[in-house]
């Protein structure tokens, strides 16, 4: 270290300030951003096939949006002057700009779901007597029209809500990369790219999430995948995937190839103390292989059954939100690993398990969505009451192997 | 617009709760914030009213020369008193004394500046505290006692060793 130029730290520049919990923090958020991103597929631009997780995709997004700032809260040392930031926003400093971005956007999420979920409010409300009735119509707000008209000016809101949140949902984790991008003193966080990255990626795990959560909920539920939306939901999947795998690969090049003063720690951090997180899980388990299975998926349809499909995408889904996951750490936890000399390294880090900014509290926070998910899903279920049949849908006879069989039989009789 | 009852009732909910923040928030603002800043301007008067609680190394000297006099000259000199014991206000007040001075013989009070770190300047006095212990015939312990260190050292002239002395 001492020969390469590195092996000087400052004195003051020692330790890692920002623990998991500000990994989770970029982490939860994305999954926000995102999974409101393929909602809005289905709502604005009319993407049919994605309606089998219109639903999901809001409720997840909520269930996300709401324990999205517990990570900070764990973090800081003052959690209740967090109010400070809504009542005495100071403009001058971004993080200022939370307190409004998060409020509008859990208005417009909130609004949504209200919207969407509204007739089966009024049936439940109908149908319910004592405490569920009060409170199915107080979500109601005591007005039970579910005509068509009305229906019909639900639907134009939520085009418009939709409409504005996807800019919404954008600035929201635009501005999780803008508070990394704008630490002038870090070069490697340092650069206008970062909320470009942190949204394609944050877009890539809601994708990713939702075709995981999609099909448990289905597989667990006894219901039918439909093959469509798997299919669709792998095809954005894979391009969000590529696109946000290139940008963080263009942003490593570029202060690669500048070779600029800051690449001689950068570069012994990633092929050194980062290599296991950055070589590893993110490039090649998280990026290569899920990059190749989704391809797959994408250009070889034809000659794929449906749950060779399905399990392909939800393998592939599952180690891009590693992959997103082991992003949000090289970033925040590989940022704070070099000192500010440019020239040494600080301490390493090692999270504890059963500390406030511990693992174990970042798994429960973590875990806390999807509890909030499922209680959702108790009062106002997502999905209709099971189908009738064994799961296997119309289209699920548009795999290879049953088309062939289909053809046999149709040679066989002409 | 027969049947946008329910939106209506949405945003005058909305135009509720936004009033009502507004409000609220009127209440929650101190009167004195953003007089001369982002920050509630009495609190600056509150803290200049406040007692110190350090009183800096003259204040130990009144009753604890031939200690200021052995810290001086050795090399814990630019160290001030109040560093290693606790502030002077848990001791005395208008020069009397008034409790027993707390001291804290952890060794990890002295780990949190000589404790062997990259960081520190080089020349600057650190050790890697359990192989140090480990010289002088001891093995490496598991634990290291509490006041490990002033069985060599004196905390107000800490060199030579006393052991050499």
């Amino acid at each position: 270290m001492e020969g390469s130029g590195v092996g000087f730290s400052y004195p003051n520049d020692l330790h890692i300030a920002w623990g998991v919990m500000i990994v989770l923090y970029p982490y939860v958020t994305g999954l926000v951003a995102g999974s409101f991103v393929v909602g809005s597929l289905y709502h604005v631009f009319g993407r049919q096939e994605l309606k089998p997780i219109s639903r999901l995709s809001l409720v997840a997004s909520l269930g996300f949006l709401i324990f999205a700032p517990v990570p900070l809260l764990f973090h800081l040392g003052q959690p209740m002057r967090c109010f400070n930031i809504m009542i005495t926003p100071n403009f001058s400093s971004a993080m200022a700009a939370f307190g409004v971005i998060y409020a509008v956007y859990f208005i417009i999420v909130l609004l949504e779901i209200w919207l969407v979920f509204r007739k089966d409010i009024v049936m439940n409300a109908r149908q319910n007597r004592g405490i569920l009735r009060w409170f199915y119509a107080s979500l109601a707000l005591w007005t039970y029209d579910v005509s068509d008209e009305s229906r019909k000016l639900d639907h134009k809101i939520v085009v418009v809500l939709a409409a504005i949140g996807i800019p919404a949902a954008c600035v929201l984790h635009g501005y999780v990369g803008f508070m990394f991008g704008s630490v002038k003193a870090n070069p490697y966080w340092s650069t206008p790219l970062m909320p470009v990255i942190f949204l394609t990626s944050a877009i890539t795990s809601g994708i990713a999430m939702m075709v995981v959560l999609y099909q448990i909920l289905m597989k667990f539920g006894g219901r039918t995948i439909e093959p469509d939306c798997v299919q669709s939901l792998c095809k954005w999947l894979w391009l969000f995937a590529i696109l946000a795998v290139t940008l963080e690969l263009l942003e490593i090049v570029c202060i690669a190839y500048e070779r600029s003063e800051e690449w001689v720690v950068i570069g012994t951090l990633l092929s050194g103390k980062l290599a296991f997180s950055f070589i590893g899980i993110q490039l090649v388990f998280g990026s290569l292989i899920p990059i190749i299975l989704l391809g797959i998926v994408v250009l070889m349809r034809p000659y794929l059954t449906n749950p060779l499909r399905n399990t392909i995408g939800f393998v592939a889904a599952l180690f891009l939100l590693v992959q997103v996951l082991a992003m949000r750490w090289n970033v925040v936890i590989g940022g704070q690993l070099f000192s500010k000399s440019l020239m040494g390294f600080r301490e390493a880090y090692q999270p504890g398990l059963f500390e406030k900014e511990g693992l174990g509290v970042a798994l429960l926070i973590f875990l806390a969505s999807f509890v909030f998910m499922a209680i959702f899903n108790r009062f106002l279920p997502m999905y209709e009451k099971k189908e009738n049949g064994n799961g296997t849908g119309d289209g699920a006879k548009t795999g290879f192997t049953e088309r062939r069989e289909a053809a046999k039989s149709e040679e066989a009789r002409g | 617009m027969e049947h946008s009852k329910h939106i209506w009732r949405a945003a005058l909910i909305l135009l509720f709760l936004g009033t009502g923040f507004v409000g609220v928030r009127h209440f929650l603002i101190p009167k004195s914030f953003g007089q001369a800043g982002h920050y509630r301007y009495d609190s600056i008067f509150e803290y200049m009213a406040q007692e110190p609680n350090h009183g800096s190394r003259e204040s130990c000297r009144k009753c604890h020369e031939e200690k200021f006099a052995e810290t001086v000259k050795g090399r814990h000199a630019p160290v001030q008193c109040e560093v290693c014991h606790a502030p002077v206000s848990a001791h005395a007040k208008d020069d009397k004394k008034i409790a027993d001075m707390p001291t804290n013989p952890n060794h990890k009070l002295c780990a949190l500046c000589h404790q062997k770190l990259d960081s520190r300047p080089k020349g600057f006095p650190q050790v890697d505290l359990r192989r140090h212990l480990a010289g002088g015939g001891r093995t490496v312990a598991a634990t290291i006692p509490d006041a490990a260190c002033f069985e060599c050292h004196s905390a107000h002239e800490p060199s030579p060793l006393r052991g050499e002395r």
